[in-house]
C-alpha cells in the first residue's frame, strides 16, 4: 500500500513539472537588429525556461556559413563568435527545444560597425563575365582578320599573287568557328554563373543555345568558312564568296548585344550591322596593306587607290552608324562622364578619333606618295599602318568591354529587384523583393483590395539552414514594406504573409522565390 | 489492509495516472478542456493559458465566441475584471421555446497573469444543432500583455496538418448529439 502511494506521488510529481509552458526567446544581447562597434566575445539569447541546443549557424555577411557549437547556460544559449568576421550585418540562425520537447527557431540579426549595403545595381565583372567577353572579343577578332581578310584580298587586292597577309587571312577564318565555339560555352558559362570546369556538362551549353548568342556564333561560324573559301577561289567566284563572308559577318554582329538589341530596333539593329561591315572592311585591310608596303609591288599604288575609294564612304558610314548608336545607348549626354558604359565609350571614341587622323593621313599623303614612287613612302606607310593595327586591337578590347558595363538605358529603365505573387484562400498580393539578391532587401507588398491592421513577413531558407526571420511590414505608398532584411544565402525562399484583418482574424499568403547569387 | 480500501487506492492512482498524463499530453499552447462537445449540449468551456507573451504577463484575455455557441456566460475570476460584447447572431436560434436573435460574442477579462503562473478561464454556452458533428470548432483568442500581443487565431486551412501551426486557435471537436447515433 505505501509502495503504491509513493508510485502515485512520484507519477503526479514527475508528469506535473513537464506540463510547463514552451519555450520562448526573452532577450537577446546584443539585440536584433542592433549596430554594435566591436564584436562580443558571445552572443547570449536568453530564454524564458532551460533549452537545449539542436543546431545553431552563423552567417556572415560575406564568406560561407558557420556551424558553432554553444553553450548551455541555465536559462541562456551563449553562442561563442567566430574569429575574422567583417563589417556588415551576420544573421544567427538558432534552433534549440524546450522542455516539453517543442522545438523553435528563428534568425537573429545585427550588425557590427554597419549594416552590409546593398548590392550595387549590376553585380561587378565575376569572372565569368570576364571570360565571355574576352571570348566575344576573339570571335571578333577572327571576323575582321579572316572575312575582312577575305574582302580584302579578293575584293581589294583582286589579282596578283596576294600579299603574304593571305596566310594569316586564311588561319583567322578557319579559327573563326572554333571561335564561334568558345564564345558560345563562355556566355553559357555566364549565364549560369559556373566555373570553368562546367563546360564539360550541359547545362552552359544548353542555356547558350537558346540565347542571341547562338545566333551570333553560327552565323560568325559560317562567316568564317565562306571567307576561307572565298580566299582559296580567284576572280568572280571568289569576289562573290567574300562578299557573301563580309554580309554574314556583319550580320552577326547585328543578331544579340545591347546595341543592337536597344530600342527603336529598327535603326540600331541596320545600324550594328553598318558598323560592323564598316570596320570589318578596314580593319580587315590592314594586315594586307601592310604586307603590300613591304613587297612594294607594282600593283600595289592601285590596291591602295581602290582601297581608299571604298573605304572613305564606308567610314563616314561608321562614324554616322557609332554617333546613333552611342545616343541610343547613353540617352542622356552627362552619362558618358557618370557610367561606366559612358567611360568606356569615350575611350573607344578618342581611340578611334586617332585611327581616323591616322586613316586621313594616309589618304592625303601617304597614298599619293606611294603612287608617285617616292623613296621611303612605303616604309612611313609600314609604320603607320602598324600604329593602326594597334590602336585597332585596342578598340576591339575596348568594345568587347561594353559586354561587361549596362548601358546607361537599361540602368535608367529598371533596378533590380524579383517579382513574385502570393495566393491565399481568398485574397493576394504582389511581393517585390529589391534589389532580391543575397545580402540586404527590402519587401515592398501590394494587396489588392484588402486592408489588413498588420502585416508580418517570414522568410525562411530551411535548405541552407536559416532559421524563420520576422519582420513587421509598415505602410508605405498605399502598400506596405519592410526595412532592411538581410537574406544571408542564394537559393530557394520561401515567404509568407501574415495579414491581421482584425481582432480575432488572420489570412496567411505565402510563395516561394529563388534569390540568385 | 481491507480490501475495499485497496480498490479505493487503486482507483485513485488510476484517475491521478490518466489525470496528469492527459494534462501532460496537452500542447503548451492556449487550449480549451474538455477536448469535445456533443452538438445541442451546453459545453463548460475552461481556457488554459500556460503562459504570457515572451516573458510577459498577461494582463487581458479576449475571447470571439463562434457563430452557433449561443446563451454564454462567463465566470468571474477575482482579481480580474469581465466583460462581454453583445452583438446580433448571424440568424435566430431557438433556446429551449425563445427566439435569440443577439448574444455574447467576445468575453474579456482584465487583470494580471505572470509569465511564471498558470491560470484558466472558465465560460458556459450551448452549442446548437446548427453546428455539424464530426468537425472543429474555433474561439480565437487574443493574449494581451504588457508590450506584446499574442494572437491565437490560426484556423488550418482544409487539409492543412494543425500541427504546423504557430499560434493555433483554441479548438474543440464536434460529437453527434446526444442519444443520436
Amino acid at each position: 500500500m505505501r509502495l503504491i502511494a509513493l508510485i502515485c506521488l512520484v507519477v503526479a510529481l514527475g508528469a506535473g513539472g513537464r506540463a510547463a509552458a514552451h519555450a520562448q526567446l526573452v532577450a537577446a544581447e546584443p539585440a536584433a537588429g542592433a549596430v554594435v562597434a566591436a564584436m562580443p566575445s558571445e552572443v547570449v539569447l536568453r530564454f524564458n525556461e532551460p533549452v537545449a541546443a539542436l543546431s545553431v549557424r552563423w552567417f556572415p555577411p560575406a564568406g560561407a556559413p558557420i556551424d558553432v557549437a554553444p553553450r548551455i547556460d541555465g536559462d541562456a544559449l551563449r553562442v561563442p563568435v567566430p574569429a575574422g568576421l567583417g563589417v556588415g550585418t551576420h544573421t544567427l540562425s538558432w534552433r534549440v527545444v524546450s522542455a516539453d520537447g517543442h522545438p523553435l527557431g528563428a534568425s537573429h540579426a545585427f550588425s557590427l560597425g554597419a549594416p552590409s549595403a546593398a548590392a550595387g545595381a549590376m553585380p561587378g565583372p565575376v569572372a565569368a563575365a570576364r571570360g565571355a567577353a574576352m571570348a566575344r572579343g576573339l570571335l571578333t577578332l577572327t571576323l575582321v582578320l579572316g572575312a575582312g581578310g577575305a574582302v580584302y584580298a579578293r575584293l581589294v587586292e583582286r589579282e596578283g599573287a596576294g600579299s603574304g597577309a593571305r596566310g594569316l587571312a586564311v588561319a583567322a577564318a578557319l579559327a573563326t568557328p572554333v571561335a564561334a565555339v568558345l564564345a558560345l560555352g563562355m556566355h553559357g558559362l555566364d549565364l549560369l554563373g559556373e566555373p570553368l570546369d562546367a563546360l564539360a556538362g550541359r547545362a552552359p551549353w544548353a542555356a547558350a543555345s537558346a540565347s542571341r548568342v547562338a545566333a551570333t556564333a553560327g552565323v560568325g561560324a559560317a562567316a568564317g568558312l565562306v571567307a576561307a573559301a572565298a580566299l582559296r577561289r580567284a576572280g568572280a567566284a571568289g569576289a562573290m564568296l567574300a562578299g557573301a563572308a563580309w554580309a554574314l559577318a556583319a550580320a552577326s554582329f547585328a543578331l544579340s548585344g545591347h546595341a543592337a538589341t536597344a530600342r527603336p530596333t529598327w535603326l540600331t539593329a541596320p545600324s550594328v550591322a553598318l558598323h560592323a561591315a564598316a570596320f570589318l572592311f578596314w580593319l580587315g585591310a590592314l594586315p594586307g596593306i601592310m604586307a603590300g608596303a613591304r613587297g612594294a609591288g607594282p600593283g600595289f599604288a592601285a590596291t591602295l587607290r581602290r582601297f581608299s575609294a571604298m573605304a572613305t564612304p564606308l567610314v563616314a558610314a561608321l562614324v554616322l552608324t557609332g554617333a546613333a548608336l552611342a545616343a541610343v545607348q547613353l540617352g542622356r549626354p552627362g552619362a558618358i562622364v557618370d557610367t561606366a558604359y559612358g567611360r568606356l565609350l569615350a575611350a573607344k571614341l578618342a581611340a578611334v578619333l586617332a585611327l581616323l587622323v591616322l586613316a586621313a593621313f594616309n589618304r592625303v599623303r601617304l597614298t599619293p606618295a606611294i603612287a608617285a614612287g617616292a623613296p621611303g613612302a612605303a616604309r612611313r606607310l609600314r609604320h603607320s599602318v602598324a600604329m593602326e593595327i594597334v590602336l585597332g586591337l585596342v578598340i576591339l578590347a575596348l568594345a568587347s568591354g561594353f559586354r561587361l558595363t549596362p548601358p546607361p538605358r537599361a540602368l535608367d529603365a529598371a533596378d533590380p529587384a524579383l517579382h513574385l505573387h502570393l495566393h491565399g484562400r481568398s485574397a493576394g498580393a504582389h511581393v517585390v523583393l529589391r534589389p532580391g539578391r543575397p545580402g540586404p532587401n527590402t519587401v515592398e507588398i501590394g494587396l489588392g483590395g484588402l486592408a489588413p491592421r498588420e502585416v508580418t513577413v517570414v522568410l525562411r531558407n530551411p535548405a541552407a539552414g536559416v532559421e524563420p526571420i520576422v519582420v513587421a511590414a509598415v505602410p508605405r505608398g498605399g502598400g506596405w514594406a519592410t526595412g532592411p532584411v538581410q537574406l544571408p544565402e542564394a537559393g530557394r525562399w520561401s515567404l509568407t504573409l501574415d495579414l491581421l484583418i482584425g481582432d480575432f482574424e488572420k489570412q496567411t499568403l505565402s510563395g516561394e522565390v529563388t534569390l540568385p547569387r | 489492509m481491507p480490501t475495499a480500501l485497496r480498490v479505493a487506492a487503486l482507483a485513485a492512482m488510476s484517475a491521478i495516472v490518466s489525470a496528469t498524463l492527459s494534462a501532460t499530453a496537452a500542447r503548451a499552447h492556449v487550449t480549451l478542456d474538455p477536448g469535445e462537445a456533443a452538438v445541442g449540449s451546453t459545453y463548460r468551456a475552461t481556457l488554459r493559458l500556460p503562459h504570457g507573451c515572451e516573458g510577459e504577463p498577461t494582463l487581458k484575455v479576449r475571447v470571439r465566441i463562434p457563430e452557433g455557441v449561443i446563451a454564454v456566460k462567463p465566470m468571474p475570476k477575482p482579481g480580474w475584471t469581465l466583460e462581454t460584447v453583445t452583438a446580433p447572431y448571424a440568424m435566430p436560434y431557438d433556446n429551449f421555446g425563445t427566439q435569440m436573435t443577439e448574444g455574447v460574442v467576445e468575453v474579456i477579462w482584465t487583470g494580471k497573469l505572470l509569465d511564471e503562473h498558470y491560470d484558466e478561464f472558465v465560460f458556459r454556452g450551448k452549442v446548437t444543432d446548427s453546428l455539424a458533428a464530426e468537425s472543429a470548432l474555433f474561439f480565437p483568442t487574443v493574449q494581451e500583455c504588457t508590450t506584446k500581443v499574442e494572437r491565437w487565431i490560426e484556423i488550418p486551412a482544409d487539409g492543412q496538418d494543425p500541427d504546423t501551426l504557430e499560434f493555433p486557435a483554441p479548438g474543440i471537436e464536434l460529437l453527434p448529439a446526444a442519444g443520436d447515433d
